[in-house]
């Protein structure tokens, strides 16, 4: 029992600390969009190009703000745990990395096929993403059952 | 107690935490990249300049600026009188390529901007509409820039009804992009940056560029003595095509 708490206490953290990356990457991603800046990155240089497209925003509301709220819930759902030590925020946060993973994946697909260049930040935010639901199946797969098994 | 100090500790740093990153984040991806020297850097002009580009002065000068800029970027906007005025002063030595560089979402009248030049162009007064919409910046950034831009084009005795029509043509639009790619390709951090004779140069004031077009010039004279306007001399010169 002990050990098992032990490990989602692991768990919480490497949530945390992925998350956190994934959230800074979103908030300078996010500053620039703001500010207006240009992205400095690689020689590919492709960064504004990604982040000047139009499918940097979602019906109007801008992508890199809305990946910084879903790390932030990552990283509240994660401290929920590490404060109150209840398993089902971390299941909760596993299940809901797929979220991360889908909006990713599409990110992913359109740098490659759509636009055609790529953005090294998005990117790294898409690769915390993967991260983040690899730990979360891994999660729901040693601990997910259980609720059923108790 | 304990516990409830417990929390308090963990979310207080928390908080504190993400404040202080996203307060970080802010001043380091808020330094704008596009400022009056933000872009020193070392970059080479990875697309070589053609004769069919904008081109201020003489075509053939040994020395060729290249310039990366943004209709509505207020550092495109304060540079502009000091390259213009450099085109002035040397127009057998020095030729200015204007290549477009839209921050599209930072400036969203940017794009329409860039393509009303090009449409200017079109109708060979591509460096009057370039002047006129930098001078009258504070009058389109808010409002409805395609109309300005039109009523510009009247008062520059352009044909606003075939105006009209190109600035939102493909092909207008294509050749804004195909300058964003090369500037993408060469690696821009930021508008406005300035090339010269393919380097890139690290301010873009009216004395630093005269500093370096000074500079260069002695270097070309004390090179080839007395053949002073020959077409330039570096490597992605290709005056063809």
């Amino acid at each position: 029992m002990k050990k098992a708490k032990n490990n989602h206490v692991v768990f919480a953290i490497l949530f945390l600390v992925i998350a956190l990356i994934g959230f800074g990457d979103a908030t300078y991603l996010t500053v620039k969009h703001f500010q207006g800046g240009s992205i400095i990155c690689g020689t590919s240089g492709g960064c504004d190009i990604v982040t000047t497209s139009e499918y940097a925003k979602i019906l109007g509301v801008p992508v890199a703000p809305l990946g910084m709220v879903y790390y932030l819930s990552v990283i509240v759902l994660s401290v929920l745990y590490l404060d109150k030590r209840k398993k089902t925020s971390l299941k909760l946060l596993s299940k809901f990395t797929v979220v991360g993973l889908l909006a990713s994946s599409y990110f992913v697909y359109l740098q490659l096929f759509v636009i055609g260049e790529i953005c090294y930040y998005c990117m790294g935010s898409a690769a915390s993403s993967t991260l983040l639901f690899l730990i979360g199946m891994v999660f729901l797969k040693k601990h997910g059952r259980q609720k059923w098994i108790v | 107690m304990n516990a409830q100090n417990r929390s308090a500790i963990i979310w207080g740093s928390v908080i504190l935490g993400i404040i202080g990153l996203v307060v970080l984040l802010a001043m380091v991806g808020g330094e704008p990249s596009s400022n009056g020297n933000g872009s020193e850097g070392t970059a080479e002009l990875v697309d070589p300049v053609s004769l069919d580009e904008h081109i201020k002065g003489n075509p053939l000068a040994p020395i060729t600026i290249v310039e990366y800029s943004d209709f509505q970027c207020s550092f495109c906007e304060r540079a502009y009188p000091g390259i213009k005025q450099i085109a002035e002063e040397y127009p057998d030595d020095v030729r200015i390529i204007y290549r477009h560089f839209p921050l599209r979402q930072a400036h969203p009248q940017a794009q329409i901007a860039a393509q009303a030049t090009e449409a200017a162009a079109l109708q060979g007064k591509f460096w009057e509409m370039h002047d006129a919409i930098f001078n009258t910046s504070d009058q389109w950034s808010n409002a409805s820039a395609k109309n300005f831009f039109i009523q510009l084009a009247g008062s520059l005795g352009l044909d606003t009804e075939q105006f009209e029509k190109d600035i939102t043509s493909s092909a207008v639009v294509d050749a804004v992009n195909e300058d964003l790619r090369t500037g993408a390709r060469t690696g821009l951090t930021g508008t406005p940056t300035l090339f010269l004779n393919s380097k890139q140069m690290s301010g873009n004031s009216y004395a630093s560029i005269k500093a370096a077009v000074d500079t260069k010039l002695d270097e070309l004279r004390s090179k080839n003595g007395d053949e002073p306007t020959e077409p330039a001399e570096h490597d992605n010169e290709e005056s063809e095509e």
